[in-house]
């Protein structure tokens, strides 16, 4: 809120209809803010909860924080993809609607929810002192319809989405403004302020003459340049995808998945999710493509490499922030464990006999140990290399999937269950976050198999192989680090 | 590496401390009572050596910062600074329900 306070401040608003929602956006997503610190405190959250009070401050809240926003954008970018702007005046009309319509509609409901009002009723006994306020808010909701209305009348009246788009309509500095065609922009400018279309005047038409970076491309593909996080000095070249329809069939099956699984359609969800991980695995499968020329010129004599592997690639970065984050999640899990035990320690029951420990920390250690052996060996760069590194990383899944099982069968055979107390609820959970890492190792390590047998696991190409291995590393040091603390605390003594 | 050490200590120590704040609480609440007075010592003991560890790298952190040269380095120096001097704030912070004993 303050950067964005801020950057009013500092600049010069200018009250057009996209200024204007922004600006009603802050003073209601501010609002909605100070409701929500009230709620926040436990005594007055006692009273308030279920309530109107609640059902105002969060309409505030998304109504401020996402709605306006997203009618300022509406507003704003428009033009980009239409080729007649939404007129002016007519948004002057929605917006102030808008907002004197919400502000009527929701104000109101922070006193007929103190006033006792609760959540999700359809009727209510008379004198309680509600219907007064109630109606003031139904206005307010017909007034907030009208905007609605008055918007959709602007969209069919101006939005045209075919021919020439008719461009930067408010004067805005931001590269999106640049011209393009259906290849985004010619070249890939160097700028330099935070403000590029007001400060570099001669821009545009640089862009477009590809005075810049990657002017033709470089490789008869897709594609653009990666560049360092401080400074965005160029680092390599990115090869971009070719236009396939996998990944929004991926998204459309995922989407299924879920969906059906809430109306308890479990066979064609089932169905779905399997299409989806197809889907998805055709996807990737376009990512990681066969080598070409070591580097290319992209311009300014600058040569980059068109291929980068371990650190310096962001895919490995990438994997590495989702398995610190996932591995958040387990020490959250495990933090649980702990918690749980010092608040009841006599009802923790005895962990499966000691030596059952040994086979499989084992299997994990040797997971791990597999999967860098599987990566180093695929750098070696002999004729049986593939073959071998493929069969390490297989041998790397079978492992983890064996750890897990043994250590489900274990805990099984001790008679604790999941719904009977606190460590059978903590100690399942951590099975079955491990047991989702194990499944997606299975699929990683069918991907690398249908690489291999497809001929596109080489020493030149170790990405698919570093990010599995990274996984199945994570896998494997997840998987032991749950068993001893289950195992080894409290442990059998006590 | 080095950069992004500089860059990122003051967040670190900080996270550092809360973790290590947090620990000792719990630990004291099995081992006797969350608000024993020796293990609340020792919270403040811990909280105390953060901060001094906080002060004394943000200064040598403002050190380092005039001797930068160049733009990016420059800037890299200032957010270190300016990630210890947040952690100490927000250590001591921190640390304040230890000392008043809730």
């Amino acid at each position: 809120m303050f950067a964005w306070i801020a950057t009013v401040a500092a600049g010069k608003m200018r009250f057009t209809t996209p200024g204007l929602f922004v600006l009603g956006a802050l003073i209601i997503f501010t609002m909605g803010g100070l409701t929500g610190v009230m709620v926040a405190m436990v005594p007055f959250d006692w009273q308030a909860h279920d309530s109107y009070f609640i059902v105002a401050h969060l309409h505030y809240v998304l109504i401020g924080g996402m709605v306006f926003p997203l009618f300022a954008a509406i507003y704003y970018w428009l033009p980009m993809s239409s080729s007649r702007p939404l007129s002016e005046r007519l948004g002057k009309w929605v917006f102030w609607l808008m907002f004197s319509g919400m502000h009527l509609t929701f104000l109101p409901m922070h006193l007929t929810g103190l006033m006792g009002m609760p959540r999700r009723v359809y009727t209510y006994l008379p004198d309680r002192g509600w219907e007064i306020p109630n109606m003031i808010s139904t206005v307010g909701a017909f007034l907030f319809g009208a905007a609605v209305l008055l918007w959709i009348v602007d969209m069919v009246r101006n939005f045209r989405p075919f021919g020439k788009d008719a461009g930067n309509v408010y004067g805005g500095p931001g590269l999106e403004w640049l011209p393009t065609g259906l290849y985004s922009v010619r070249s890939i400018p160097v700028v330099k302020s935070l403000y590029p279309l007001w400060d570099q005047k001669n821009l545009a038409r640089d862009v477009e003459a590809g005075r810049y970076f990657l002017p033709n491309t470089a490789t008869g593909e897709r594609e653009t340049i990666v560049t360092s996080t401080l400074n965005a000095e160029p680092q390599y070249l990115q090869r971009m995808p070719a236009p396939s329809g996998w990944h929004v069939w991926g998204a459309v099956f995922t989407a299924a998945f879920f969906l059906l699984l809430t109306v308890q359609a479990y066979l064609p969800s089932v169905v779905c999710g399997v299409l989806a991980v197809y889907c998805l695995m055709h996807w990737c499968w376009l990512l990681d493509r066969p080598r070409i020329q070591p580097t290319v010129d992209v311009g300014a004599g600058i040569e980059l490499p068109t291929y980068v592997s371990g650190p310096s690639s962001h895919g490995w970065w990438a994997m590495l922030i989702t398995l610190i984050v996932a591995g958040m999640v387990g020490a959250l899990l495990g933090f649980s464990y702990v918690f749980l035990w010092s608040r009841q320690p006599e009802s923790w029951a005895p962990p499966p006999d000691l030596p059952l420990l040994l086979p499989v920390v084992a299997a994990y250690a040797g997971a791990g140990l597999l999967a860098w052996a599987s990566c180093w060996t695929l750098r070696l760069d002999r004729p049986r290399t593939p073959a071998v590194a493929t069969l390490l990383m297989l041998a790397a899944v079978g492992l983890v999937g064996a750890g897990l099982a043994m250590d489900l069968d274990h805990w099984l055979a001790t008679g604790l269950r999941p719904e009977v107390n606190a460590q059978g609820a903590t100690v399942y959970a951590l099975i079955g976050w491990q047991g989702f890492f194990v499944a997606v190792s299975g699929l990683m390590g069918l991907y690398a198999l249908l690489r291999w047998l497809a001929g596109h696991v080489e020493a030149a190409r170790p990405s698919t192989f570093d990010l599995i291995g990274l996984f199945l590393g994570f896998t494997a040091a997840q998987g032991a680090a749950s068993v001893l603390l289950t195992r080894l605390f409290p442990g059998a003594g006590m | 590496m080095k950069a992004w050490a500089w860059m990122l200590g003051g967040l670190t120590l900080w996270g550092f401390h809360f973790l290590g704040v947090y620990l000792i609480a719990s630990v004291a609440d099995v081992a006797a009572e969350a608000d024993d007075p020796a293990w609340r010592m020792a919270g403040l003991g811990f909280s105390a050596a953060c901060v001094l560890a906080g002060v004394a790298l943000g200064l040598l952190a403002l050190r380092r910062l005039r001797g930068a040269e160049g733009e990016v380095s420059r800037f890299r120096r200032e957010i270190a600074v300016l990630g210890f001097g947040v952690a100490v704030v927000a250590m001591i912070w921190q640390a304040l329900p230890t000392l008043t004993g809730h």
